[in-house]
């Protein structure tokens, strides 16, 4: 009775097992076969006792007879399927050593992908995202500034629309980003077109590379890390003003070896967003030459430090004026009255060309970070430290030709930020710059030295869907001396900014 | 939890911070007076004591100025105590405007000079109009105010019979007058009558002031005007508006307006498109007609 009950449940099971098995693969053997033995195998015993009972003792031998060549052939018939049972046991062991490495395989494709493709597949990249905003300013008013700018700052605005093509090769790499914003009305620009040379490590993260185009400036932290990426809405005071803007041109040499990263750079000097009028082209043959080294370290326990040195030296460029011819001019400055007089013309002599100068600059920079890892999710803490010589390119312009004097700059900020398990982001930075750390302001007729710090102090909470989406609320509380009290002191100006910034990824 | 309360507790206590001892940024560009350099304040005058610091001294060239003066300098000394001084208009704005002191004074030792520059707009009422200053003391409070008067004079030029046109944009438009003798008054020519033969104007002839925003140069001023000093030359004027150049801008909407003896007697608004810009060689956009009596002088 148990063979039988065997012998039908290993044939369900098998069929079972088989039906799927032939639709994955070719078909081996018809489906048929294990099934007609195992339905009609418990009727048999059945059968044969309400024959015992009809029959009656008189008929014994002739029935003994009957009963003897029934049961041979039962037992025949069992042998036959006791055969068949060792069949379908070996097939199904068979099936089963066949099903193991298809399961493997399937680990093994939901494991994460290794950070490049192996060589002979290297895919064409696309990616982008837009980050949509509203600012409110608190200086912000419906005037125009002297020179057409506007002074309305509370506005709906897209901050970045990046759309990046990468394509990367064993022994090199192409990419090409481009941005569209509307900061200052629509504009679309190349952001970054790098070309590189490499060769890899074996996780095919590059050893040596060298790169030539337009490409992050490496140095510190928040240059080369990707808006995208970062949850404040803007880089730190500090950063913004010795960087206008992340990219510059000229060559660069940056590789890994385990923890170690390094770059080395020579760029032109004048980055995207220079305010000092030479966007990424080069008024002078020095070559500003920067570099970072640093480490990457994962810990066994969940914990991963980020850190490292950096340094700039170059030289900037202060151009010197056209030459001009005589003019006369009208200075209402007798009369006051709107009315020319003979004594308020007065003529402006021609001055001959006045040439250009260079002058010296560099920064140095130390960056620490961590990121941990806990039941709550993932805490990033990381902060930098700079300090520079006539390295403002962009907030308070440097010019010590004009003032004859080197200007001192320090800046620094230390950031913390919550990313939760379950979407919500919370974080905290606080910056501090100082352009001119001897600055001296007129008081009671006396010259003092005088603080230009400013410090930003930025809360931020938000919801993010990992590499989806992200909105985010930032208030940038600004602490400066940029206005005066009715003493005439400088005190700090009303200039906090709120934003809203929605951000979407391709 | 304990992460969340401490984070918001910290939101909140920079919050406040932010909230602390700040003065507004605003610029006073709407402002009637305006203080290059200066911190503008939002509220009436500031109250005055006789505690404060005086000023001792003020300085102004000349106390007669133009609506829309662009830098008046203006200087003078503050006693002993100073820090700063305000300066506004009497009985208009929104604020009152701060500048510091600068050295101490060789000629009235203990006292301090300190110097402003003012800009006018040119909505400041014509007529009389006083600068207030006052001295902020060390002790936190403003002396003893002084007023200066000024005299503000118009910008519109003054003359029996003024044709004016004013616009809106940066763009370049030119004022024509037909004249009853058939000339016609332009940039190029600017008397309304013919000239005599020894090339001298006649009695009755109307000139162009000047040429505003000839070749697209921002004057500031948007406006045009034909002065007549005496009764204009009897007849019939047709006022024609040319767009010399659009300067890229699309289009400028204007206003001519007729005085008579500082009266507005006749007002007539239109627009121009940047495809009318002619170059002065098309025929303008006809506006209006005002004739002038002969003997009395008055137009209508």
């Amino acid at each position: 009775m148990n063979r039988h009950i065997s012998a039908a449940l290993a044939a369900a099971l098998l069929a079972g097992l088989v039906k799927p098995a032939l639709a994955q693969t070719a078909p081996a053997t018809p489906p048929a076969a294990p099934t007609q033995p195992a339905v009609p195998a418990p009727a048999t015993p059945s059968a044969s006792t309400p024959i015992a009972a009809e029959g009656g003792p008189s008929a014994a031998p002739a029935h003994n007879a009957a009963l003897e060549k029934e049961v041979t052939l039962q037992r025949a018939d069992l042998d036959e399927q006791d055969g068949r049972i060792a069949d379908l046991e070996k097939q199904l062991k068979a099936l089963k050593a066949s099903e193991t490495p298809k399961k493997d395989q399937k680990k093994a494709d939901s494991r994460p992908a290794p950070a490049a493709p192996p060589a002979a597949d290297f895919p064409l990249k696309v990616t982008g995202y837009v980050q949509a905003q509203y600012e409110f300013h608190q200086d912000s008013e419906d005037q125009l500034q002297q020179g057409g700018a506007l002074l309305n700052q509370n506005r709906f605005l897209l901050r970045r629309t990046r759309v990046k093509l990468q394509r990367e090769w064993q022994y090199g790499g192409v990419m090409i980003e481009l941005d569209a914003n509307t900061v200052k009305g629509p504009a679309i620009g190349l952001q970054h077109a790098e070309v590189s040379l490499a060769y890899r490590n074996q996780d095919q993260s590059p050893l040596v590379q060298a790169t030539l185009g337009l490409f992050d400036n490496p140095f510190g932290r928040e240059v080369v890390e990707s808006p995208r990426e970062r949850p404040f809405m803007e880089r730190s005071y500090a950063s913004r003003a010795f960087f206008p803007a992340e990219p510059d041109l000229g060559l660069r040499v940056s590789g890994q070896a385990s923890f170690l990263r390094y770059a080395v750079a020579v760029v032109n000097g004048q980055p995207l967003g220079d305010r000092t009028g030479f966007i990424l082209q080069d008024p002078n043959a020095h070559k500003d030459v920067l570099g970072r080294v640093g480490v990457d370290v994962t810990l066994p326990s969940p914990v991963r430090i980020i850190g490292g040195v950096s340094v700039l030296n170059g030289k900037g460029f202060h151009p010197g004026s056209d030459a001009t011819k005589n003019t006369l001019s009208w200075r209402d400055n007798v009369s006051e009255d709107g009315l020319v007089t003979l004594p308020e013309i007065v003529g402006v002599p021609g001055v001959a060309a006045q040439p250009a100068k260079n002058f010296d600059r560099w920064l140095v920079g130390f960056d620490l970070g961590a990121q941990f890892n806990s039941k709550l999710g993932t805490t990033h803490l990381y902060g930098e430290f700079s300090l520079g010589s006539n390295m403002d390119r962009n907030v308070f312009v440097a010019d010590p030709v004009t003032t004859g004097v080197d200007a001192r700059e320090l800046g620094w900020y230390v950031s913390l930020y919550q990313e939760f398990k379950q979407g919500p982001i919370a974080g905290f930075r606080v910056d501090q710059y100082n352009p001119n750390a001897d600055f001296a302001d007129s008081r009671g007729g006396k010259l003092i030295p005088l603080t230009e710090t400013i410090t930003t102090y930025s809360p931020l909470i938000g919801f993010q869907v990992p590499h989806k989406a992200r909105l985010v609320a930032e208030w940038d509380i600004v602490r400066d001396s940029l206005a005066r009290n009715t003493a005439g002191v400088p005190v700090d100006r009303k200039n906090n900014i709120v934003t809203i910034r929605l951000q979407g990824e391709l | 939890m304990r992460f969340v309360m401490l984070g918001l507790a910290s939101v909140l206590a920079l919050g406040l911070a932010g909230c602390g001892d700040s003065e507004s940024g605003e610029s006073g560009l709407n402002e009637p007076l305006r203080v290059q350099g200066g911190q503008f304040f939002e509220g009436s005058f500031p109250e005055t004591h006789e505690s404060g610091p005086a000023i001792t001294q003020i300085n102004i060239r000349s106390t007669d100025l133009l609506q829309g003066n662009p830098a008046k300098a203006v200087s003078g000394l503050a006693g002993p105590g100073s820090q700063s001084v305000a300066i506004a208009l009497q009985g208009l704005g929104h604020g009152f405007w701060v500048v510091p002191v600068g050295a101490e004074s060789f000629e009235s030792p203990g006292s301090f000079g300190w110097t402003a520059t003012l800009n006018f707009s040119t909505d400041v009422p014509v007529g009389e109009q006083f600068l207030q200053t006052a001295a902020h003391g060390s002790n936190g409070e403003f002396g003893p105010e002084t007023t200066q008067r000024l005299g503000v004079k118009s910008l519109k030029p003054s003359g029996r019979v003024v044709a004016s046109l004013t616009w809106g944009t940066d763009a370049d438009l030119d004022l024509h007058l037909l004249g009853p003798s058939g000339n016609e008054l332009s940039p190029k020519h600017p008397n309304s009558s013919t000239l005599d033969s020894s090339g001298n104007a006649r009695p009755g002839n109307g000139l162009l002031d000047h040429d505003s925003l000839a070749s697209c140069v921002p004057d500031g001023l948007r406006a045009e005007n034909v002065v007549w000093m005496d009764a204009p030359e009897a007849g019939t004027y047709t006022v024609l508006v040319h767009m010399f150049s659009a300067c890229s801008k699309p289009a400028a909407s204007f206003k001519f307006n007729l005085y008579a003896d500082g009266q507005s007697v006749l007002e007539k608004a239109g627009r121009l498109l940047d495809i009318d810009a002619d170059g002065g060689s098309g025929n303008g956009l006809f506006v209006t007609q005002f004739s002038c009596d002969e003997g009395t002088g008055t137009c209508s």
